[in-house]
């Protein structure tokens, strides 16, 4: 369900968030859906629990997530609006690390650029066959 | 302030229990059977008529009276008991898991302490009884020596004697790291009185030669018993014999009584300080370490050098050469002792130096 | 989240010499209650000691230390608090293990069978034994079992890991994070395994010569510090390894790696003035930190 790197320099607290974000985005949790107790995710994913609670706290802060006493803690049904801002976020971050591959294999800025210009191009192309 | 703890207690007792077997089993095998077999000795003489009131009173002089084989090997075995009661732990750091528990030291030490001093008292006890019953069931023959009063009066001294060499010995060997070692100085310790007066009883007998040769013995005699009776004064562990210039017995029972009041503070004391980190060290404390290096070297070198000495004596022919050559041959023979004296101990001394460090490594 | 309850560590300007070497140097340290704490060093740097003056089983030259906020010093009521894994667990070889929880049911009055039994169906240890017939293993997971069963309010572990295989691994691991998450137990770990206290540990201290040379949470020190990796057109004129503001610096030809809290846009025009065609941030681990506080000797503070 979530990833934890614990080398990378991302906290794992955040990234429990962005792990959490990260499933509702893709439809793996859907709102509504119960999700596993601090206990229950520490021992899955092998975290320190006052992490989870920690993570948790911030999701339910930001209406990602509520608990509902006697019953557990679920996915908000209210998520919404942030989604395209997590979504831009990991364009960015994967675009670095395109760019970087790029560099490495010798082209320079300008040749960047044209290599996006022909893939626009032609991805925009297939599009539209697609639609006709 | 809780004293005493369900928990060490089980633990202690655990080891203590074979003790108890084993010491209540060797006095009535070494000693209730020596006194068995005496009473049976006797028995046969009176029936055969030819009973002898000195050799009677010979055989139970040395079961009451001096220290009998069977004591001698239950002093070894309880001070074996006593310094493994505290140095069992020394082994394995075992020390590091009982001071993690939820103990005061004292409670530790305490326990210990009575677990090892009842059980004493219980096998001797055990053994003493066997002893009652065995007079009362043959008091009309018997009764010319014994007597209750007197039967109480051994069991009441060497009773304080055990229990004196116990906390004796546990307090050495809560300054000395290694099991059982702290058994063997303590019972260096204790003879040690002794010993030296023997020693110095020759190193006199030397440098008086010319008048022994002469014929004047008083003068030496004299030196003799003093030194003796000093030696016997200090050594509780003597109390039970009957050496004629022993202090009285109710000095002597007070003297005992008030060393195992003053040890048994210093006892708590010492092993409540413990630094278990040194657990493995031959001396814990760094002055134990130069008691122990001048000790040693200096025992080992007065010992060599009355064996030399006494060597000396037969090879120049003390006894037999001519008066006018004795004063001579005398300071030859003190001259090489003093000389080997000096030899041996610096030797020692090195050796038990690197054997200390050795055993910090 | 950090609050300062009852049961904390305190430990007050500890100092401890053995007769050649001096163990701890001014030690000061804190753990939370209900935190996982990891303390880490090399070999000789002085954990185990710290680690055994905290359990009062060696005695402090100078300083205090406080369990709860009482010394603990020859005291049972704080002990009692604390349950204790070692390195080398050391028991009463002539004593079975029944004989063993006897011993600690009579000097632990909250000790709970049922979480010993609990913990033995995961473990399996065998009945009968003896506990000299052990395997090193098998005398750690007694140990555990044994501490965790007085319901502790502080678990100290030293090396625990160390020589258990990677399935026994998880499963201690999992049993601890379970024991913070069900009963807030307050957990000090010394260990080698970086990459183990660097996934549950919430704050770590590192130690070298004595000293606690660094302590800090892991959150913390994954945001302040940054490692970096600088490419360089050509030689910089600027002595890159004296630069204050590199806490560490490794290089391979004109690529460096550094470490640093300050990495802003200061820094990066100066950089640039020195040719600086390139920089990027790695990921920084708990290793990189260690390997920085060991390696410079300074703190990394």
């Amino acid at each position: 369900m979530i990833n934890i790197d614990s080398r990378s320099s991302t906290p794992i607290y955040q990234q429990i968030i962005d792990g959490m974000k990260e499933n509702i985005l893709k439809g793996i949790l859907k709102p509504g859906d119960k999700l596993p107790s601090v206990r229950e995710l520490s021992a899955l994913i092998t975290a320190n629990p006052n992490t989870v609670s920690r993570a948790y706290m911030e999701l339910e802060r930001q209406n990602v997530i509520e608990t509902l006493r006697g019953r557990g803690t679920y996915v908000s049904a209210l998520y919404q609006p942030r989604m395209e801002e997590e979504r831009m976020n990991a364009l960015k971050d994967n675009l670095k690390k395109i760019i970087i591959e790029a560099h490495y294999l010798g082209l320079s800025k300008e040749d960047i650029i044209n290599l996006m210009e022909s893939s626009y191009y032609f991805d925009e192309g297939k599009e539209n066959d697609e639609k006709r | 302030m809780k004293y005493f703890s369900k928990g060490i207690f089980y633990k202690e007792f655990k080891m203590a229990k074979w003790f108890l077997f084993i010491l209540t089993g060797e006095l009535l095998y070494l000693f209730n059977l020596s006194f068995m077999n005496d009473i049976r000795i006797i028995k046969d003489a009176v029936k055969k008529g030819n009973f002898n009131y000195d050799s009677y009173e010979y055989a139970f002089n040395l079961l009451f009276r001096n220290t009998d084989t069977s004591q001698l090997l239950f002093i070894i075995s309880i001070i074996l008991f006593a310094s493994i009661m505290v140095g069992n732990d020394f082994v394995n750091k075992k020390y590091e898991l009982i001071a993690a528990l939820p103990y005061k030291r004292e409670e530790v030490i305490i326990t210990k302490y009575v677990v090892t001093v009842i059980i004493t008292v219980i096998s001797f006890t055990i053994s003493f009884i066997a002893v009652l019953i065995a007079f009362k069931n043959n008091q009309t023959l018997l009764s010319c020596y014994l007597s209750y009063g007197f039967l109480y009066e051994f069991y009441f001294i060497n009773l304080l004697i055990y229990v004196f060499i116990v906390t004796f010995t546990m307090l050495i060997q809560t300054l000395c790291g290694k099991n059982i070692l702290g058994g063997i100085f303590s019972g260096i310790f204790l003879i040690l009185p002794l010993g030296l007066s023997a020693l110095l009883e020759e190193v006199f007998r030397t440098i008086f030669f010319i008048k022994m040769r002469l014929g004047n013995y008083d003068f030496l005699t004299s030196i003799y018993n003093k030194i003796t009776s000093i030696a016997y004064y200090i050594s509780p562990i003597a109390y039970g014999t009957d050496y004629q210039y022993q202090l009285s017995y109710g000095i002597r029972v007070i003297i005992l009584i008030a060393c195992i009041s003053l040890l048994i503070y210093p006892l708590i004391i010492s092993f409540k300080i413990l630094p278990f980190e040194r657990c493995g060290y031959i001396s814990i404390y760094s002055l134990g370490d130069i008691i122990l290096k001048i000790g040693i070297s200096f025992c080992t070198g007065l010992l060599a050098a009355a064996v030399l000495e006494a060597n000396l004596t037969g090879v120049f022919g003390l006894y037999e050469i001519d008066i006018s050559l004795v004063q001579q041959y005398v300071n030859y023979t003190i001259f090489y002792s003093a000389l080997c004296f000096i030899g041996v101990g610096i030797f020692t001394y090195f050796i038990t130096n690197k054997i200390i460090k050795l055993s910090k490594s | 989240m950090m609050k300062r309850g009852d049961n904390l560590i305190s430990v007050i300007n500890a100092n401890k010499a053995y007769q050649y070497k001096k163990a701890l140097n001014g030690v000061n340290l804190e753990v939370e209650e209900g935190s996982i704490f990891g303390l880490i060093g090399p070999n000789g740097a002085g954990k185990t000691t710290l680690i055994k003056c905290i359990l009062d089983i060696y005695k402090l030259d100078s300083g205090e230390i406080k369990i709860g906020g009482k010394n603990i010093k020859n005291n049972p009521e704080a002990k009692a608090l604390i349950g204790y894994v070692a390195d080398e667990n050391r028991y009463f070889n002539t004593f079975k293990i029944d004989e063993m929880i006897k011993l600690y049911k009579m000097t632990y009055k909250n000790f709970d069978m049922d979480r010993f039994n609990e913990l033995n169906r995961i473990f399996k240890l065998p009945d009968d034994r003896s506990i000299g017939r052990l395997s090193k293993g098998m005398k750690m997971r007694l140990s555990l079992m044994l501490n965790l069963s007085i319901r502790p309010k502080i678990l100290v572990m030293d090396e625990p890991t160390s020589g258990l295989d990677p399935i026994a691994r998880k499963n201690l691991i999992q049993i601890l994070l379970d024991e913070v998450a069900e009963r807030k137990t307050t957990i000090l770990i010394s260990s080698h395994n970086l990459g183990e206290l660097e996934r549950i540990c919430d704050t770590v201290a590192i130690m070298n010569e004595g000293e606690i040379k660094y302590r800090d949470s892991l959150e913390n020190m994954k945001t302040s510090m940054k490692k970096i990796q600088i490419a360089f057109n050509e030689e910089p004129k600027l002595k890159i390894e004296e630069m204050k503001e590199f806490r560490s610096v490794e290089r391979i030809g004109r690529v460096y790696t550094v470490l640093t809290k300050d990495f802003n846009n200061q820094l990066i025009s100066k950089l640039e003035k020195e040719g600086m065609v390139f920089y990027q941030e790695i990921n920084l681990t708990l290793e990189d930190i260690f390997m920085c506080c060991i390696e410079k000797g300074t703190g990394v503070m």
